[in-house]
């Protein structure tokens, strides 16, 4: 359960950072994506999908979180 | 000028001279990036241990920590734990400016060490350390803290400078800042960074001793700007003409008391990426400070730059911003217009660290040249990443080099100009290549900012337009 941290780049776009692996990409669609439920899936511009336990609202950027990653 | 398919088949000539494992593990190192399209960097590995048996260029962990980030706090001790060698070496090589008494209050350019000898070695130095740091306090009392920058023996005879550090610390009432970034940790001076952000959160930071300032609307911190030659001046100068006020240097002519009133500042500015990211994320994260990367190479970034800073605040900041662009159009367009005739359409090939790997292309090309080479010593992926948006031609791209392999593709490509360090120097300028030493600005520099622009595009001119380069016949000839 690597450690990510989502915040928002210049441009707006939701950016996921993990750490562990110098891994910088923008986040391309979240599978919740509502005030009272976000997370789930996170599709990564480099096609990786990492998915992080609903939170139960939209978070507050920057965040630190536990993900893991999707083996599809 | 090279096409994608020279530059691979350049690429397997390069890999061919070595054995099959190590060819197939470089090969990962290097690629093309092809013009338009700018993929293909992102691919690469990066940030691995060196190949075993070829020359790299390479620091080591205490140098990412003692020579970069924690060396040019200036009213700091930075103490050198350890053999006398490491700081001796490295004492100021890297030209971190900084206005002060040196000795008194600023101790920038001195070296202080344990000086560890077989004795320290065998029954530990912790003693000894804790002699040196009332030493040191006792002699230099201006100081504001002392940092103990551990070389590699401490770490391989396990002393524990935490606890002397702690107890050091109670007693004198200053931060005293055991920073555990041996040479052996990490596969470069990378891991040295993250080791000392890592120590400026938990001890200066977390210190929770800061004199909170007056916050301003218009608060900037600097980070990531060593002042090489001055680079941070003429970096601080266009943000405080156009209305907003740096109160911190991290750390070139840095202090103390910057880093600890920076959680204040509404934005943080980021020129080295590679070297402060970390504690820019954490600030994000801790006090919701945004960062924001610049460019302060060459004026097409400089203007760029002024302007994305700009957006980030009111009217007055984004009318502040224009005018700066605007008050230094005249010097650029005369600087560029003498220059680039002189310059046009000469190649560059790079090899250096940090950021300049992709900020200094802008600059190049201000002045009508391409960068048709560049790599990173110990760049990341998100370096790479981050380098894609620079490069504007068919580009060789190549990550922690070998002294061989720099100089085969030197060789081939012949650029008319290369960019790398001391100990490439002598090497490109024996085979009749004009070269500019790109770590501390060949004794030159600011190259920041608009006056650096001037600096930059002369040391340029002087170095490839330089007679000599007629009067010596290279060895291809
Ligand atoms: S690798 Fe170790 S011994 Fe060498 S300079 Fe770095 S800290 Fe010193």
């Amino acid at each position: 359960m690597p450690e990510i941290m989502l915040r928002r780049n210049e441009k707006g776009e939701l950016l996921c950072y993990v750490p562990k692996k110098d891994l910088e990409a923008v986040v391309r669609e979240v599978e919740f994506d509502q005030e009272e439920r976000w997370g789930g899936r996170l599709y990564l511009a480099n096609g990786e999908i990492l998915h992080l336990n609903p939170l139960p609202a939209r978070p507050r950027l920057p965040l630190t979180a536990r993900a893991h990653k999707v083996t599809t | 000028m090279l096409n994608k398919e020279e530059a691979q088949r350049l690429i397997e000539e390069v890999l061919a001279a070595y054995p099959p494992d190590a060819a197939a593990d470089r090969a990962k190192h290097l690629t093309v990036v092809e013009e338009a399209t700018g993929e293909g960097s992102c691919g690469i590995t990066a940030n691995r241990k060196s190949q075993p048996g070829v020359m790299t260029i390479r620091g080591c962990a205490y140098a990412g920590s003692k020579g970069v980030v924690w060396g040019p706090v200036k009213d700091m001790i930075h103490i050198s734990h350890g053999p006398v060698g490491c700081g001796q070496y490295s004492r100021a090589g890297r030209r971190n400016y900084y206005v002060g008494h040196t000795g008194v209050n600023a101790f920038g350019t001195m070296n202080f060490t344990s000086d560890f000898q077989e004795k320290d070695v065998v029954f530990g130095g912790d003693k000894k350390l804790a002699k040196l740091l009332d030493e040191a306090n006792a002699l230099f009392p201006l100081n504001k803290g002392i940092s103990i920058q551990s070389e590699c023996p401490v770490g391989l005879i396990g002393d524990d400078i935490e606890a002397v550090a702690k107890q050091k610390g109670a007693e004198m009432g200053k931060p005293v800042v055991p920073v555990r970034c041996e040479g052996f940790r990490g596969v470069s001076q990378s891991l040295g960074h993250h080791i000392a952000n890592d120590t400026i959160r938990d001890f200066i930071l977390d210190r929770q001793e800061s004199t909170a300032n007056e916050a301003g609307p218009y608060d900037v911190a600097i980070l990531g700007d060593y002042n090489i030659g001055g680079d941070a001046w003429a970096s601080r100068i266009l943000l405080e003409e156009m209305g907003l006020r740096v109160v911190a240097q991290w750390s070139g002519d840095g202090t103390l008391a910057e880093m600890e009133r920076t959680p204040q500042v509404r934005l943080n500015l980021l020129h080295c990426y590679r070297s402060m990211n970390y504690i820019s994320r954490h600030m994000e994260a801790k006090y919701g400070i945004p960062w924001m990367e610049y460019n302060f190479f060459g004026p097409t970034r400089i203007a760029d730059s002024l302007r994305r800073i700009a957006a980030r605040f009111d009217s007055r900041i984004q009318e502040g911003a224009e005018a700066v662009i605007a008050r230094h159009q005249p010097m650029v367009d005369a600087i560029t217009h003498h220059f680039r005739p002189r310059l046009e359409g000469k190649r560059v090939m790079l090899y250096v660290g940090g950021l300049r790997p992709r900020h200094v292309i802008g600059a190049y090309e201000d002045l009508g040249m391409q960068v048709v080479g560049t790599g990173y010593e110990f760049g990341h992926n998100d370096d790479y990443e981050r380098t894609n948006e620079d490069l504007s031609n068919t580009t060789l791209i190549y990550d922690d080099a070998s002294g061989y392999e720099l100089e085969k593709f030197v060789e081939r490509v012949r650029p008319d100009l290369v960019g790398s360090g001391i100990k490439e120097k002598y090497v490109f300028q024996k085979m009749g290549i004009p070269f500019r030493q790109m770590h501390s600005w060949d004794y030159s520099g600011p190259y920041h900012g608009y006056d650096g622009y001037a600096i930059f595009a002369r040391d340029m001119d002087m170095t490839i337009n330089n007679p000599c380069w007629k009067m010596m016949t290279p060895p291809w000839r």
